[in-house]
């Protein structure tokens, strides 16, 4: 693994975070050949024969992303979004905190691309530290002459702005992201129109992932066939994968796209404690559909995750081992996004908001089975049926983990109502749906 | 909130939808010190209940609340996006994991005692540093250059 490495190739020189230290390593040397012997159109070209797929979630090729843009005399922006929100990721963290200008070269690159003369990068504020690595990276490249006006002598100037957000799960959502950088609350957007075309302060606007523009650089200097190398054809690259949850060794791993899952959960991060089976795994952060133990011999790609039932998404492998009982999960998942819920779409604020409130009737013994179902077809009507993905990220996993372990909610919805029944005492009895009040309850039978 | 609402120019309906918006920003006065702790699902799966009542305990603040003293301000927060050190805690701002319930008394005591607050505990980040490092020792039998061996 770690000799074909592409982000993580210099994570561990010590001192990275310098400009001297990254120049030394050949930092840099992407943006110079991108601004001084390639044009706009040869940037955009190399990106999208590269094949490099959006890093943040959605998969999506970056170099047609950015050819959507308009071209021609308007202002124009780019975004990073570096909010990593999604429970259960944290390579952008790591790639900031240890490389903060290999993110700086990659925003550069993806601003020449798109012609973009502002660029921002939107932090989430619980990155302290981060954001302070960043500001300082940001100011040693402007003193260099990466960042500013006339960069380089190419003519092209870009300034380059890192805002921290407050706290908002939602902000890492893009047309939400960009409510967020101007200021106020961040609330997605009707789509379309699309960013590429009306974005931040209505202007065309390219939003990419941390990880994403990390790669720009690296295409640049070795070529899009160089970068093709890595990975599986329609997948290429490599891919920071956050492993965390009942494992012996969480954290983040590069790998090329396309090995098999069991490698990355029991080789790299050691699988859960021995004796021990993995229950569920999250193959691509908390909104993706749950996979199971037979599901870890396929190979971790796009297509793979997608064609299961699941996501790649974020890359964040969350595991769960056969202990924890999966209602509790369930119940974490969905009082999460309750809580993240910006209430602007209905089936969202109130979907999240019921299944949390049904999942806590499993768990105290109040629910009948009929509440499985139920709670079903409130996932499925969720899906789809909002400005973004939010509800879907509640209704994905949660949906998911009802048809994988169904027999499971049913038993701990059996149990919980023993317990409940034994805990009786003078008349405090569950309330009883309407439709099962004909049925003797069990202590009638007795 | 008024003032404020008055300076930027908006109404206070408005200002307050925004700032309600966002976790960070608070409403009204809280403890000095913010400690955040992470509940989402991998720390939760790491213990990260135990964690919240230990710092609970050791600050006297309850959770989501100030403490009496104006000392701390405890929060249960969702994920703070460094599920590789879970179960871990923001101590204003600075990671600290993976904690141990014990750690919230030492938390505490320092920056009682006017502690700076990313001296407190060892800073261990990025767990999976030691994964990778492991992964990376060439494989038995390759011959390897001895002078790199005790260098780190």
């Amino acid at each position: 693994v770690s000799d074909r490495a592409i982000l993580f190739t210099h994570i561990d020189e010590p001192g990275l975070q310098r400009v001297d230290v990254y120049e030394r390593i050949g930092g840099y040397r992407g943006l110079r050949k991108a601004l001084t012997e390639m044009n706009q159109d040869e940037v955009l070209k190399e990106l999208e024969a590269s094949g490099l797929r959006g890093r943040g979630g959605a998969g999506f090729s970056m170099g047609k992303k950015a050819s959507f843009l308009p071209h021609g005399d308007v202002e124009k922006y780019l975004c990073c979004n570096a909010d990593e929100s999604e429970p259960g990721t944290f390579k952008d963290r790591e790639l900031m905190h240890k490389n903060p200008h290999q993110l700086v070269e990659g925003v550069l690159i993806g601003a020449f691309a798109a012609g973009a003369s502002h660029a921002f990068v939107y932090i989430r504020g619980e990155y302290q530290q981060e954001a302070d690595i960043l500001d300082e990276a940001v100011s040693e490249a402007y003193a260099r002459g990466y960042a500013g006006e006339n960069i380089l002598g190419s003519g092209f100037s870009c300034n380059l702005v890192v805002h921290r957000g407050a706290g908002a799960y939602i902000c890492g959502e893009e047309t939400a992201l960009l409510d967020s950088l101007e200021g106020k609350r961040g609330n997605p957007r009707l789509k379309p129109p699309f960013p590429a075309n009306q974005g931040l302060y209505n202007g065309p606007t390219l939003i990419n992932n941390v990880e994403t523009l990390c790669n720009t650089s690296h295409i640049i200097v070795n070529g899009a066939d160089w970068f093709r190398g890595f990975g599986t054809e329609k997948s290429p690259g490599t891919k920071v994968v956050s492993v965390s949850g009942n494992v012996k060794r969480p954290g983040n791993y590069e790998v090329e796209l396309g090995i098999p899952a069991r490698e990355i959960v029991y080789g790299l991060a050691g699988g859960p404690t021995p004796g021990r089976r993995v229950k569920a795994w999250f193959p691509g952060g908390s909104s993706a559909p749950v996979l199971t133990e037979e599901h870890l011999d396929l190979p971790y790609d796009f297509e793979s995750m997608h064609q299961a039932g699941s996501m790649l998404g974020s890359g964040g492998i969350i595991v769960v081992d056969e202990t924890v009982p999966i209602v509790e999960v369930a119940l974490r998942l969905a009082e999460f996004y309750r809580h993240e819920s910006c209430g602007k779409c209905v089936p969202c604020r109130e979907g999240t908001n019921w299944t949390v409130k049904m999942l806590e009737r499993i768990d105290s013994g109040e629910a009948t089975p009929m509440d499985l179902d139920v709670m079903a077809s409130v996932q499925e009507n969720i899906i789809g049926n909002c400005l973004c993905v939010l509800g879907d990220s509640m209704a994905m996993p949660v949906g998911s983990m009802i048809k994988h372990f169904r027999s499971e909610f049913e038993q701990h919805m059996e149990a919980a109502r023993m317990r409940a029944d034994d805990g009786v005492e003078g008349g405090t009895a569950p309330a009883q749906h309407p439709d099962e009040l004909h049925v003797p309850l069990p202590s009638e039978a007795a | 909130m008024l003032q404020v609402a008055a300076v930027m120019r908006v109404t206070p309906a408005y200002l307050e939808s925004v700032a309600s918006f966002y976790d960070m920003l608070e409403l009204e006065p809280v403890g000095r010190h913010a400690i955040y702790i992470c509940t989402n699902l991998s720390c939760q799966l790491r213990g990260a209940h135990d964690v919240v009542e230990a710092f609970a305990e050791a600050t006297g603040s309850p959770v989501n609340g100030s403490s009496p003293d104006g000392m701390f301000h405890l929060r249960a927060f969702e994920c703070l996006g460094a599920c590789d050190i879970a179960p871990m805690a923001s101590i204003e701002g600075h990671y600290r994991g993976p904690l141990q319930r014990d750690d919230a008394r030492v938390v505490a005591e320092h920056l009682r005692a006017g502690g700076a607050p990313e001296d407190v505990l060892p800073e261990r980040r990025f767990v999976g540093d030691y994964g990778r490092r492991m992964e990376q020792q060439p494989p038995a039998g390759k011959p390897t250059d001895g002078s790199t061996e005790g260098a780190m």
